[in-house]
Protein backbone atom coordinates (compact mmCIF):
# COMPACT_ATOMS: atom_id res chain seq x y z
CA UNK A 1 0.00 0.00 0.00
CA UNK A 2 1.91 3.20 -1.37
CA UNK A 3 1.89 6.11 1.26
CA UNK A 4 -0.69 8.57 0.65
CA UNK A 5 1.81 11.37 -0.35
CA UNK A 6 1.55 8.89 -3.89
CA UNK A 7 4.84 9.39 -6.59
CA UNK A 8 6.88 11.36 -4.04
CA UNK A 9 6.64 8.71 -1.17
CA UNK A 10 8.69 6.04 -3.67
CA UNK A 11 11.86 8.35 -3.12
CA UNK A 12 14.39 6.81 -0.82
CA UNK A 13 14.70 9.38 2.20
CA UNK A 14 17.66 9.22 3.93
CA UNK A 15 17.56 9.16 7.68
CA UNK A 16 18.17 11.97 9.48
CA UNK A 17 21.75 13.02 10.42
CA UNK A 18 21.79 15.64 12.72
CA UNK A 19 19.61 17.00 14.65
CA UNK A 20 18.40 19.49 12.39
CA UNK A 21 18.08 17.23 10.08
CA UNK A 22 15.58 15.16 12.48
CA UNK A 23 13.59 17.94 13.44
CA UNK A 24 13.10 18.89 9.31
CA UNK A 25 12.66 15.40 9.00
CA UNK A 26 9.56 15.73 11.46
CA UNK A 27 8.02 17.81 9.65
CA UNK A 28 8.27 17.25 6.22
CA UNK A 29 5.74 14.50 6.76
CA UNK A 30 2.91 15.59 4.56
CA UNK A 31 0.63 14.40 7.17
CA UNK A 32 1.37 16.60 9.76
CA UNK A 33 1.39 19.30 7.82
CA UNK A 34 -1.96 18.81 6.70
CA UNK A 35 -2.78 18.65 10.52
CA UNK A 36 -1.18 22.43 11.13
CA UNK A 37 -2.11 23.82 7.86
CA UNK A 38 -5.98 23.22 7.40
CA UNK A 39 -7.05 24.59 10.63
CA UNK A 40 -5.11 27.42 10.15
CA UNK A 41 -5.86 28.52 6.80
CA UNK A 42 -9.56 29.76 6.55
CA UNK A 43 -8.44 32.51 9.44
CA UNK A 44 -4.95 33.07 7.31
CA UNK A 45 -6.77 33.96 4.14
CA UNK A 46 -9.55 35.75 5.69
CA UNK A 47 -6.72 38.10 7.41
CA UNK A 48 -4.33 38.29 4.58
CA UNK A 49 -7.57 39.52 2.23
CA UNK A 50 -8.44 42.31 5.31
CA UNK A 51 -4.91 43.60 5.63
CA UNK A 52 -4.64 44.08 1.83
CA UNK A 53 -7.53 45.50 0.82
CA UNK A 54 -7.23 47.54 3.57
CA UNK A 55 -3.27 48.77 2.62
CA UNK A 56 -4.94 49.18 -0.71
CA UNK A 57 -7.78 51.73 -0.11
CA UNK A 58 -5.43 54.01 2.63
CA UNK A 59 -2.06 53.54 0.06
CA UNK A 60 -4.90 54.83 -3.53
CA UNK A 61 -7.60 57.06 -1.73
CA UNK A 62 -5.69 57.75 1.66
CA UNK A 63 -1.88 58.26 1.84
CA UNK A 64 -0.74 61.84 0.88
CA UNK A 65 1.34 62.45 -2.72
CA UNK A 66 4.78 63.26 -2.99
CA UNK A 67 5.55 66.41 -3.44
CA UNK A 68 7.97 65.68 -6.30
CA UNK A 69 5.74 62.55 -8.06
CA UNK A 70 2.32 63.85 -7.47
CA UNK A 71 -0.23 60.80 -6.81
CA UNK A 72 2.29 58.37 -9.11
CA UNK A 73 3.75 57.68 -5.61
CA UNK A 74 1.02 55.96 -4.68
CA UNK A 75 2.16 52.97 -7.31
CA UNK A 76 4.62 52.57 -4.30
CA UNK A 77 2.50 50.81 -2.08
CA UNK A 78 1.50 47.83 -5.09
CA UNK A 79 5.23 47.90 -6.66
CA UNK A 80 7.69 47.63 -3.31
CA UNK A 81 5.45 45.02 -1.43
CA UNK A 82 5.08 42.91 -4.35
CA UNK A 83 8.82 43.23 -5.41
CA UNK A 84 9.73 42.27 -1.56
CA UNK A 85 7.61 39.31 -2.06
CA UNK A 86 8.84 38.51 -5.33
CA UNK A 87 12.45 38.33 -4.21
CA UNK A 88 11.61 36.80 -1.00
CA UNK A 89 9.52 34.16 -2.56
CA UNK A 90 12.49 32.77 -4.77
CA UNK A 91 14.11 32.56 -1.62
CA UNK A 92 11.54 30.33 -0.20
CA UNK A 93 11.64 28.22 -3.39
CA UNK A 94 15.32 28.09 -3.15
CA UNK A 95 15.23 26.91 0.17
CA UNK A 96 12.79 24.12 -0.46
CA UNK A 97 15.41 23.51 -3.41
CA UNK A 98 18.11 22.74 -0.69
CA UNK A 99 15.56 20.62 1.19
CA UNK A 100 15.27 18.95 -1.68
CA UNK A 101 18.37 17.95 -2.85
CA UNK A 102 20.36 17.62 0.65
CA UNK A 103 17.37 15.46 2.72
CA UNK A 104 14.91 14.74 -0.21
CA UNK A 105 12.42 15.85 1.50
CA UNK A 106 8.92 15.05 -0.05
CA UNK A 107 7.63 18.56 1.31
CA UNK A 108 10.01 20.56 -0.08
CA UNK A 109 9.45 19.38 -3.77
CA UNK A 110 5.54 20.09 -3.78
CA UNK A 111 6.44 23.54 -1.63
CA UNK A 112 8.73 24.46 -4.60
CA UNK A 113 6.65 23.55 -7.40
CA UNK A 114 3.46 25.20 -5.88
CA UNK A 115 5.88 28.62 -4.87
CA UNK A 116 6.88 28.83 -8.52
CA UNK A 117 3.44 30.12 -10.27
CA UNK A 118 2.32 32.65 -6.78
CA UNK A 119 6.08 33.71 -6.81
CA UNK A 120 5.60 34.48 -10.72
CA UNK A 121 2.21 36.23 -9.81
CA UNK A 122 3.97 38.86 -7.75
CA UNK A 123 7.17 39.47 -10.07
CA UNK A 124 4.59 40.31 -13.08
CA UNK A 125 3.12 42.57 -11.00
CA UNK A 126 6.12 43.87 -9.90
CA UNK A 127 7.11 44.54 -13.45
CA UNK A 128 4.18 46.17 -14.43
CA UNK A 129 3.60 48.50 -11.53
CA UNK A 130 7.00 49.61 -12.11
CA UNK A 131 6.54 50.18 -15.42
CA UNK A 132 3.13 51.92 -15.32
CA UNK A 133 5.56 54.05 -12.68
CA UNK A 134 8.33 54.88 -14.81
CA UNK A 135 6.04 56.10 -18.14
CA UNK A 136 4.68 59.26 -16.15
CA UNK A 137 7.89 59.42 -13.94
CA UNK A 138 10.90 58.41 -16.80
CA UNK A 139 8.72 59.10 -19.84
CA UNK A 140 9.28 55.14 -20.61
CA UNK A 141 7.80 52.03 -19.87
CA UNK A 142 11.08 50.11 -19.96
CA UNK A 143 14.69 50.87 -19.93
CA UNK A 144 17.54 48.05 -19.48
CA UNK A 145 18.32 49.22 -16.27
CA UNK A 146 20.29 46.75 -14.11
CA UNK A 147 17.48 46.63 -11.54
CA UNK A 148 14.55 45.86 -14.16
CA UNK A 149 16.59 43.34 -16.38
CA UNK A 150 17.71 41.43 -13.33
CA UNK A 151 14.10 41.62 -11.98
CA UNK A 152 12.98 40.21 -15.66
CA UNK A 153 15.51 37.79 -15.01
CA UNK A 154 13.85 36.63 -11.95
CA UNK A 155 10.34 36.62 -13.87
CA UNK A 156 12.27 34.06 -16.45
CA UNK A 157 13.69 31.78 -13.04
CA UNK A 158 10.28 31.17 -11.67
CA UNK A 159 9.03 30.48 -15.66
CA UNK A 160 11.84 28.27 -15.92
CA UNK A 161 11.22 26.46 -12.80
CA UNK A 162 7.13 25.80 -13.68
CA UNK A 163 8.36 24.88 -17.14
CA UNK A 164 11.03 22.43 -15.84
CA UNK A 165 9.56 20.47 -13.05
CA UNK A 166 6.72 19.39 -15.25
CA UNK A 167 8.53 18.94 -18.47
CA UNK A 168 9.71 15.12 -17.24
CA UNK A 169 7.71 11.84 -17.59
CA UNK A 170 9.06 11.15 -14.07
CA UNK A 171 8.25 13.31 -11.73
CA UNK A 172 11.32 13.19 -9.58
CA UNK A 173 13.62 13.81 -12.59
CA UNK A 174 11.45 17.03 -12.61
CA UNK A 175 11.66 17.91 -9.30
CA UNK A 176 15.65 17.18 -9.46
CA UNK A 177 16.02 19.52 -12.42
CA UNK A 178 13.94 22.33 -11.21
CA UNK A 179 15.76 22.09 -7.39
CA UNK A 180 19.20 22.27 -9.45
CA UNK A 181 17.76 26.14 -11.21
CA UNK A 182 15.92 27.01 -7.99
CA UNK A 183 19.15 26.77 -6.03
CA UNK A 184 21.39 28.34 -9.17
CA UNK A 185 19.25 30.77 -9.78
CA UNK A 186 19.24 32.20 -6.10
CA UNK A 187 22.34 33.61 -7.37
CA UNK A 188 20.51 36.94 -8.74
CA UNK A 189 19.02 37.63 -5.78
CA UNK A 190 21.97 39.55 -4.42
CA UNK A 191 22.17 41.38 -7.38
CA UNK A 192 18.72 42.24 -7.78
CA UNK A 193 19.39 44.06 -4.51
CA UNK A 194 22.99 45.48 -4.74
CA UNK A 195 22.56 46.30 -8.75
CA UNK A 196 21.44 49.87 -7.94
CA UNK A 197 24.69 50.48 -6.21
CA UNK A 198 26.97 48.38 -8.52
CA UNK A 199 25.69 50.06 -11.28
CA UNK A 200 24.36 53.04 -12.47
CA UNK A 201 20.99 52.61 -13.00
CA UNK A 202 17.63 54.74 -13.36
CA UNK A 203 16.10 52.89 -10.88
CA UNK A 204 16.46 54.89 -7.20
CA UNK A 205 17.87 53.57 -4.48
CA UNK A 206 16.57 52.01 -1.15
CA UNK A 207 14.13 54.33 0.52
CA UNK A 208 13.55 52.24 3.66
CA UNK A 209 16.07 50.64 6.13
CA UNK A 210 15.31 48.11 8.46
CA UNK A 211 18.87 48.91 10.19
CA UNK A 212 18.99 53.10 10.04
CA UNK A 213 16.28 55.85 9.45
CA UNK A 214 14.22 55.80 6.38
CA UNK A 215 13.78 58.08 3.62
CA UNK A 216 10.13 58.14 4.22
CA UNK A 217 7.70 60.11 5.90
CA UNK A 218 5.32 58.21 8.32
CA UNK A 219 2.14 58.96 6.65
CA UNK A 220 3.34 57.21 3.74
CA UNK A 221 5.12 54.72 5.77
CA UNK A 222 1.80 52.95 7.33
CA UNK A 223 0.01 52.17 4.10
CA UNK A 224 3.24 50.64 2.62
CA UNK A 225 3.69 48.29 6.15
CA UNK A 226 0.27 47.47 5.81
CA UNK A 227 0.62 46.98 2.18
CA UNK A 228 3.96 44.46 2.91
CA UNK A 229 1.99 42.62 5.69
CA UNK A 230 -0.71 42.07 3.42
CA UNK A 231 1.14 41.27 0.45
CA UNK A 232 2.96 38.44 2.23
CA UNK A 233 0.12 37.23 4.66
CA UNK A 234 -1.61 36.72 0.77
CA UNK A 235 1.62 34.96 -0.36
CA UNK A 236 1.44 32.39 2.65
CA UNK A 237 -1.94 31.98 2.24
CA UNK A 238 -1.77 31.28 -1.18
CA UNK A 239 1.47 29.20 -1.53
CA UNK A 240 0.27 26.82 1.84
CA UNK A 241 -3.29 26.44 0.40
CA UNK A 242 -1.40 25.54 -3.23
CA UNK A 243 0.74 22.90 -1.05
CA UNK A 244 -2.11 21.83 0.61
CA UNK A 245 -3.69 21.01 -2.72
CA UNK A 246 -1.04 19.36 -3.44
CA UNK A 247 -0.81 16.80 -1.19
CA UNK A 248 -4.39 16.24 -1.06
CA UNK A 249 -3.97 15.41 -5.21
CA UNK A 250 -1.03 13.10 -4.36
CA UNK A 251 -3.01 11.28 -2.01
CA UNK A 252 -6.29 10.62 -3.87
CA UNK A 253 -3.64 9.51 -6.84
CA UNK A 254 -1.89 7.17 -4.81
CA UNK A 255 -5.46 5.41 -3.65
CA UNK A 256 -6.99 5.54 -7.01
CA UNK A 257 -3.43 3.61 -8.06
CA UNK A 258 -3.67 0.79 -5.27
CA UNK A 259 -7.00 0.31 -5.89
CA UNK A 260 -6.19 0.04 -9.97
CA UNK A 261 -3.52 -2.55 -8.77
CA UNK A 262 -5.67 -4.66 -7.10
CA UNK A 263 -8.27 -4.56 -10.24
CA UNK A 264 -11.36 -3.50 -7.64
CA UNK A 265 -11.04 0.10 -8.92
CA UNK B 1 -0.91 66.46 -13.48
CA UNK B 2 -3.73 64.43 -11.09
CA UNK B 3 -5.63 63.56 -15.28
CA UNK B 4 -2.35 63.06 -16.78
CA UNK B 5 -0.56 60.27 -13.99
CA UNK B 6 -4.40 58.50 -12.87
CA UNK B 7 -4.76 56.02 -15.65
CA UNK B 8 -1.27 54.76 -14.48
CA UNK B 9 -2.09 54.90 -10.86
CA UNK B 10 -5.41 53.02 -11.64
CA UNK B 11 -3.93 50.34 -13.98
CA UNK B 12 -1.42 49.10 -11.26
CA UNK B 13 -3.81 48.83 -8.57
CA UNK B 14 -6.10 47.21 -11.36
CA UNK B 15 -3.55 44.90 -12.18
CA UNK B 16 -3.16 44.34 -8.40
CA UNK B 17 -6.72 42.96 -8.05
CA UNK B 18 -6.82 41.13 -11.18
CA UNK B 19 -3.11 39.11 -10.71
CA UNK B 20 -3.82 38.62 -6.61
CA UNK B 21 -7.52 37.89 -7.30
CA UNK B 22 -6.93 35.73 -9.82
CA UNK B 23 -4.19 33.71 -7.96
CA UNK B 24 -6.61 33.60 -5.08
CA UNK B 25 -9.70 32.21 -7.04
CA UNK B 26 -7.32 29.35 -8.47
CA UNK B 27 -5.56 28.54 -5.39
CA UNK B 28 -9.37 28.37 -3.64
CA UNK B 29 -11.16 26.47 -6.54
CA UNK B 30 -8.21 23.76 -6.70
CA UNK B 31 -8.26 23.65 -3.02
CA UNK B 32 -12.17 22.72 -2.62
CA UNK B 33 -11.48 20.32 -5.92
CA UNK B 34 -8.51 18.58 -3.94
CA UNK B 35 -10.85 18.37 -0.95
CA UNK B 36 -14.16 16.87 -3.11
CA UNK B 37 -11.70 14.53 -4.77
CA UNK B 38 -9.93 13.21 -1.88
CA UNK B 39 -13.31 13.02 -0.16
CA UNK B 40 -15.14 10.63 -2.83
CA UNK B 41 -11.73 8.31 -3.07
CA UNK B 42 -10.79 8.15 0.86
CA UNK B 43 -13.56 6.19 2.30
CA UNK B 44 -13.14 3.73 -0.66
CA UNK B 45 -9.34 3.55 0.08
CA UNK B 46 -9.72 3.37 3.78
CA UNK B 47 -12.38 0.95 3.75
CA UNK B 48 -10.31 -1.67 1.40
CA UNK B 49 -7.37 -0.67 4.08
CA UNK B 50 -8.81 -2.07 6.76
CA UNK B 51 -10.16 -4.98 4.94
CA UNK B 52 -6.64 -5.98 4.31
CA UNK B 53 -5.49 -5.11 7.55
CA UNK B 54 -8.40 -7.54 8.85
CA UNK B 55 -7.09 -10.28 6.36
CA UNK B 56 -3.52 -9.98 7.52
CA UNK B 57 -4.67 -10.62 10.68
Amino acid sequence: MPDYTGDIAARPIGAPQSKAGAWLHRFANPGRFQRLVQPVLPWLTVVAFLTTVIGLVWGFFYAPADWQQGIASRIMYVHIPSAWVAMNGYAALAICSLLSIVWRHPLADIAAKEIGPVGAGFTALCLISGSLWGRPEWGTYWVWDARLTSVLILLFLYLGHMALIRAFDNPQHGYRAAAILGLVGAVNLPIIVFSVYWWNTLHQGNSISVTGPSKIYVTMLYPLIVCTIGFYLAFAAMCLGRISSGIMENRARALLLAQAERGDA
Amino acid sequence: MIKHVMPYVAGSYGATILILGGLSLTSLLRYRAARRRLAAVEPRGRRRRDAMQDEQS
